[in-house]
């Protein structure tokens, strides 16, 4: 089982759910954006376990991962 | 042949009704790139800097960026520049849609306006033709009606740029507003006053002349891989504007709240965003700038207020920051009604925003009451109270004459404790991205050249990600909240912002992960120049310290260098930036080493030496 937390906007990518929970997911962290519908230019930074990681991170199960969207406004 | 650039600049004397042109030479675009750049380098060379900056003494420039009304993405900016009424300084206001292009067709790269006309008028460019009218139809009415009217009297493929009441009242944060209800501005530093003063109503513009380009071949054969990468990152912004941005500068404890008191809001930003307004049917469109791919404008429903029905420009994220957050107003539809009313005010609606959480917080503390306020309920969050106080405030009358001219001039006017609830830099209101979050900013609002800009270096896309510094060659380590090499990023992003405005590009380029080189690969393929990406950061820096040198000649120095007192010393006790307060003396002291400043923050010979600004 791996746990997942939206930040901020990305919550309108998941119908405004705040954190999705997965059984099993074989993949890196950009595997895990894509498959969750996640613009990858909206994402600034993914943590895994509290710490940041690259998209090319590969997931482990029990992993807590908190994506985090890039800071707009203008 | 000189390519880029129209060769000629117009000058109105408004006193005595005339008009000419003067040469401009590609020599001083090499060297300032255009917009604010070049103007900087006029102002300088050729005006008194010490004016009043609502006496016909005080010119008012417009100026193109080098690359405005070019087939170059984003290449849509321009610049109004004068001496601000409201911080008495340097000011640079910049705008897009098509208003900069049109004064290209019209063979312009910019215009300068002096003097005083005894009488409104408005300023028909219309290509080779420039007349001076009577406008004393159109005075009073707002920003909307204004455009529509002189369209119908003009030309109605014709760009306005005008005054809507605020200007006309010489409120100090009244903007220059572009193309009607499509509503681009050129809101910061009180440029509508300055305007106002010179009793100009509006410029109007319409032109058919195009721009020579040195390899049109080239620069399509540049923007083939690039676009894409642009439109891919940004999607969020096509799709839901800048407001799409306001939770995630939530979550980051980057949003103001409560006139800068509170950490955290998250359910309110949920409700405040462009999502939402996307979600709710309020954004019924999209809309570009000149040459932008990513239209990141939004056509906004108004379904409340004094203008329901109508549809305006949706508000920006700054307006929902303003209106929202700020305010503690979770109620979209008058958030809505609000930047509706300030674009047809001709209001700022980042110092119209800190002006209305200022009087809220006033009036929470007794300072101000409903005798003031003239029975209106300035209680947070009183959506029907927002939409009477602006009303009131773009025409100074009643509680709007206590707040009208800016935060800095109310908290004078009140005293006391009202002056802890100024939050200005330089008396020009902070834009909402709080310096607690991301330190870099900090020391970027305490030194940007017009006061509390964002957008002077915009250094908060690189700490969270959006804009990897390294792009630009900034390969040092950035913690979250650490002070450590934030002043040196601070530096190299106003260098480059300061490049993106002399050019007429828009600040959202740089989703496109755009680097100096880049820009540098599009500037060659339009002039037939020979320019590295290293040579223009030089230049970004060149102008930097051009605006700085106008400020210190009027006093500004460290003393001026600041934060206001909530943001340097108050920290919060919620949201992802509690606790956080930047080191403002180790930040500016590390700002001025590098700048090559001394410790008053005056430009050294020697530095200035090495920038060839040695004869200003």
């Amino acid at each position: 089982m791996i746990n997942i937390e939206l930040k901020g906007q990305l919550i309108w990518y998941a119908n405004k759910r705040k954190t999705i929970s997965i059984e099993i997911f074989e993949g890196n962290l950009k595997d895990l954006i894509i498959s969750l519908g996640l613009p990858e230019g909206e994402v600034g930074m993914v943590l895994v376990n509290q710490k940041k990681e690259p998209l090319s991170y590969c997931i482990k199960d029990n992993d807590h991962i908190i994506i985090v969207p890039v800071v707009g406004g203008g | 042949m000189t390519y880029g650039i129209m060769g000629r600049i117009l000058e109105v004397d408004l006193t005595a009704k005339t008009t000419g042109y003067r040469n401009s030479d590609e020599t001083i675009f090499k060297k300032y790139l255009g917009g604010s750049g070049v103007a900087a380098k006029i102002l300088m060379d050729e005006f008194d800097l010490g004016v009043d900056p609502l006496s016909p003494e005080n010119p008012l420039i417009f100026m193109n960026g080098l690359l405005t009304g070019l087939p170059v993405p984003t290449g849509a900016k321009s610049s109004f520049i004068a001496k601000s009424p409201l911080t008495g300084i340097w000011n640079e206001s910049t705008v897009g849609g098509h208003w900069g292009a049109q004064v290209k067709k019209c063979g312009l790269d910019g215009f300068i306006l002096t003097g005083k006309s005894d009488t409104p008028v408005y300023i028909w460019i219309n290509d080779d033709t420039v007349e001076i009218r009577d406008a004393k139809d159109l005075m009073g009415l707002d920003v909307f009606d204004t455009s529509e009217k002189i369209k119908s009297m003009t030309d109605l493929k014709a760009v306005v740029a005008c005054i809507g009441p605020a200007g006309e009242s010489l409120s100090k944060i009244a903007g220059i507003m572009i193309g009607g209800n499509e509503t681009r501005a050129a809101g910061r530093g009180g440029l509508g006053a300055v305007l106002g003063s010179k009793n100009v109503k509006a410029i109007v513009a319409k032109g058919s002349k195009a721009t020579e380009v040195y390899s049109r071949e080239t620069l399509r054969d540049l923007l083939k891989d690039f676009l894409p990468v642009l439109n891919a990152n940004a999607k969020g912004l096509h799709d839901f504007g800048t407001a799409g941005g306001v939770q995630g500068v939530e979550a980051n404890g980057d949003l103001p709240i409560k006139n800068w008191t509170l950490g955290d809001w998250a359910e309110g930003a949920e409700k405040t965003c462009g999502q939402n307004l996307d979600y709710l049917g309020i954004t019924v469109s999209h809309h570009a700038c000149y040459a932008c791919s990513i239209r990141c404008g939004k056509d906004a429903r108004v379904d409340i207020g004094p203008f329901k029905g109508a549809i305006g420009h949706g508000p920006e994220y700054e307006t929902c920051a303003a209106f929202g957050a700020n305010i503690l107003n979770d109620d979209i539809e008058y958030l809505v009604a609000a930047n509706d009313i300030c674009n047809r005010m001709g209001l700022d609606t980042i110092c119209a925003g800190n002006a209305t959480a200022m009087a809220m917080e006033c009036y929470e503390r007794g300072i101000i009451d409903k005798t003031d306020t003239e029975g209106i309920d300035l209680t947070w969050g009183n959506g029907p109270a927002i939409l009477e106080f602006l009303l009131k405030l773009a025409k100074k009358e009643g509680i709007g004459a206590i707040f009208g001219d800016g935060v800095e001039e109310a908290g004078e006017k009140l005293g006391g404790l009202a002056k802890e609830f100024a939050i200005h830099v330089k008396g020009l209101s902070v834009a909402f991205h709080d310096p607690r979050a991301f330190t870099s900013m900090a020391v970027g609002y305490a030194t940007a050249n017009r006061g509390g800009c964002h957008l002077e270096n915009l250094s908060y896309f690189c700490e969270s990600g959006a804009f990897p510094p390294e792009i630009f060659g900034f390969n040092k380590p950035l913690s979250k909240h650490s002070d450590e090499n934030k002043a040196e990023l601070s530096v190299a992003m106003q260098n480059l912002m300061n490049v993106f405005n002399a050019l007429g590009l828009c600040k959202f380029l740089i989703r496109g992960k755009t680097s100096p080189d880049t820009i540098s690969s599009w500037i060659n393929a339009v002039t037939g120049w020979d320019m590295t990406g290293e040579e223009l950061m030089v230049i970004g820096e060149r102008l930097h310290n051009i605006k700085r040198l106008y400020n210190n000649a009027l006093g500004i120095s460290r003393k001026d260098d600041h934060l206001p007192p909530r943001l340097q010393y108050h920290d919060r006790k919620t949201g992802a930036a509690a606790g956080i307060l930047p080191n403002m003396t180790k930040l500016l002291t590390e700002y001025y080493q590098i700048r090559g400043w001394d410790n008053e923050g005056i430009p050294t010979p020697e530095r200035l030496d090495t920038l060839d600004l040695t004869t200003i």
